[in-house]
């Protein structure tokens, strides 16, 4: 399963809101990142449009940073992304915080007629992503929820 | 020179570890799998401690235990004595009486006693050999020309002439008096090796015990260990320094043997030092409130002691439920040792705690709590720490623990990992608080279990 530009940005959320279509690098950055990783490939930016929703109760919403189109074979799934750049102490990573994270995004994107991929990525870095893994693993243990690494991610998706 | 740690444990080519340059300097945590050398470091390191610590009273029962071999000749040659007065009455031996008498404190004799001066004890053995040099000599005739008698005392002569002096079997024996005599001067010679060992510490005595400890074979001057940059093992000397820094150490590798019966029947010596240890009647003069809390309050919820009476440990609960302690939890029992080896003062700066997974039986709430003592008594009481580990919580919760209670800047703790450089041997990383390394190991968990996991 890898990106799939095409699929990002033929998303029903991507159409409905054009301008949260967003190079990745700027997401990444903005999250705290360093460096530029990734050529031109683009994702939605999930805060962006829950933020900007007129409905309160999605404002309130905690949702993952980002959402990638992803194919494999000719099926298309949702890869739901959240940068945890600024954990400076993998102990803190919250378990509520986590799974409504994944919860909130799911149900902003149900409805769309795309799967979501049951794996959901959290970036850390490189020098906590190993604990942080622990942690992530013990906090959502019945969860598919993978702490990677920028590298990683780009490794296994694109 | 504020860099030189208070102890270093330099190791290559032992075992299972092909490097290792282990500090401690408070509290050491040694991670690596199954395996890895962990406890041949905790065991090398506890049995060079404790035999420097305890040279002189290791050399001391070590002769008692060569001179032990002495012994039945003498008793045997006192009840020789004694049967022929009591078969030949007319032969009135003026103090009888003190003949068993002396058999009785010559047995004593034999046997290392801690409160008298090593001088003294090896005087009274002599003078108990010349006491039976006199007897003999005082002897009728007729003992030794009474072919019952003579037949013993050939065997008597022969056997201890062979076993201690001769090993050819030469058929023409020795007169008695004559072995008494050499007998005199093997103790004398004996005494006189201690003595000279108590006061020159030959590395050899350690040698000995490490070679002994370890089934298989293994090269001794493959380690060393040093105190604030000094060598305390010092080959060139064939020197065993004794420590400065440290002057008690106990080795915890489970605490399942607290409150068994007859452990000293046991062949594992650390679990009879410890017991030893538990035992022990002492009361601490510099309790702190938090780590009495701490244990009394928040973890088990009431006190363990050794009551001398029934001779059990007891564990009594804050609500009046008193039960002896080995017939309570395992995990229980992990803290009640430390509670009981805090109550009884064998923890201070100067104590070294060898703790050999301490996290296991535990809960892993327990397991945070264990971690945090373990910060809480080097914080307060200085207490030095090596620790072999192979779980997340207790590495992470002594990381973070660690860094919220002790000085900004402290290189108390440090980390190690062991990693396998070539199939089976082990070099040992100093990763000092980065615990990174140890989870990517601990994570290969992870990854066998996700072959099999399901979501949500």
């Amino acid at each position: 399963m890898k990106y799939c530009h095409q699929s990002t940005i033929s998303h029903p959320l991507a159409i409905a809101y054009p301008g949260f279509l967003e190079n990745i690098n700027l997401i990444f950055q903005v999250e705290g990142g360093n460096g530029v990783p990734f050529n031109h490939e683009v994702a939605l930016n999930l805060d962006k449009i829950k933020d900007n929703s007129g409905n309160t109760d999605i404002k309130h919403m905690r949702s993952m940073d980002m959402v990638i189109g992803m194919k494999e074979n000719n099926n298309i799934f949702s890869l739901l992304v959240d940068f945890k750049l600024r954990c400076n102490n993998p102990v803190n990573i919250s378990e509520g915080e986590c799974r409504d994270k994944i919860k909130h995004s799911k149900r902003l994107l149900f409805g769309s007629g795309i799967s979501v991929h049951n794996r959901y990525v959290f970036i850390f870095n490189d020098d906590l992503l190993n604990v942080s893994r622990r942690v992530l693993s013990m906090r959502l243990a019945n969860a598919f929820a993978d702490a990677l690494s920028i590298d990683d991610l780009k490794s296994i998706y694109f | 020179m504020v860099d030189i740690p208070k102890i270093k444990i330099k190791i290559n080519d032992f075992r299972a570890i092909k490097s290792a340059d282990i500090i401690l300097n408070g509290i050491t945590v040694l991670a690596g799998i199954n395996g890895c050398g962990k406890s041949t470091i905790s065991k090398l390191l506890y049995n060079s401690i404790k035999t420097a610590i305890e040279f002189e009273k290791i050399v001391k029962e070590n002769l008692f235990d060569e001179l032990r071999d002495i012994r039945p000749f003498l008793e045997e040659l006192s009840h020789e004595v004694e049967i022929f007065y009591r078969e030949n009455k007319e032969f009135k031996k003026k103090d009888l009486k003190d003949d068993f008498e002396i058999g009785f404190k010559f047995n004593r004799l034999f046997y290392f006693n801690s409160a008298m001066d090593l001088k003294e004890q090896e005087n009274k053995i002599l003078a108990s050999i010349d006491y039976y040099i006199k007897t003999l000599s005082e002897l009728p005739l007729e003992f030794k020309k009474e072919e019952r008698y003579r037949i013993r005392l050939y065997r008597l002569e022969r056997f201890f002439k062979e076993e201690f002096f001769e090993k050819n079997k030469n058929p023409k024996n020795i007169d008695i008096l004559i072995l008494l005599d050499k007998l005199k001067d093997n103790i004398k010679k004996r005494f006189q090796q201690a003595y000279s060992n108590i006061e020159n510490r030959p590395i050899v005595l350690l040698d000995n015990i490490i070679n002994d400890y370890f089934s298989e074979e293994i090269d001794v001057n493959n380690f060393e260990i040093e105190e604030l940059g000094a060598l305390i093992t010092n080959r060139t000397n064939k020197k065993l320094s004794n420590f400065l820094t440290i002057n008690k150490v106990a080795y915890i590798d489970t605490p399942m043997i607290v409150g068994v019966e007859n452990i000293e029947d046991n062949n594992v010596q650390h679990w009879q030092d410890l017991d030893i240890l538990l035992k022990n009647k002492g009361v601490n003069l510099n309790k702190k409130r938090r780590i009495s809390a701490l244990l009394k309050n928040e973890i088990i919820d009431g006190e363990t002691e050794y009551d001398n009476k029934s001779e059990n440990f007891v564990y009594n609960r804050k609500d009046g439920f008193s039960v002896e302690l080995l017939s309570c939890a395992t995990g229980l029992k992990s803290f009640s040792l430390l509670q009981i080896l805090y109550n009884n003062g064998f923890l201070d700066n100067k104590t070294l705690l060898i703790l050999d997974e301490p996290e296991a039986h535990l809960h892993p709430e327990w397991v945070v709590q264990y971690a945090r003592l373990i910060v809480m008594l080097h914080k307060e009481l200085k207490v030095n720490f090596l620790i072999g580990s192979h779980n997340p919580d207790m590495v992470m919760a002594i990381k973070y623990i660690a860094k919220k209670e002790l000085e900004i800047g402290s290189k108390a703790v440090n980390f190690y990992l062991a990693k396998e450089s070539v199939k089976y041997r082990f070099d040992y990383k100093l990763i000092e608080t980065d615990i990174e390394p140890i989870f990517k190991s601990f994570n290969a968990s992870l990854d066998n279990i996700s072959k099999y996991g399901a979501s949500e």
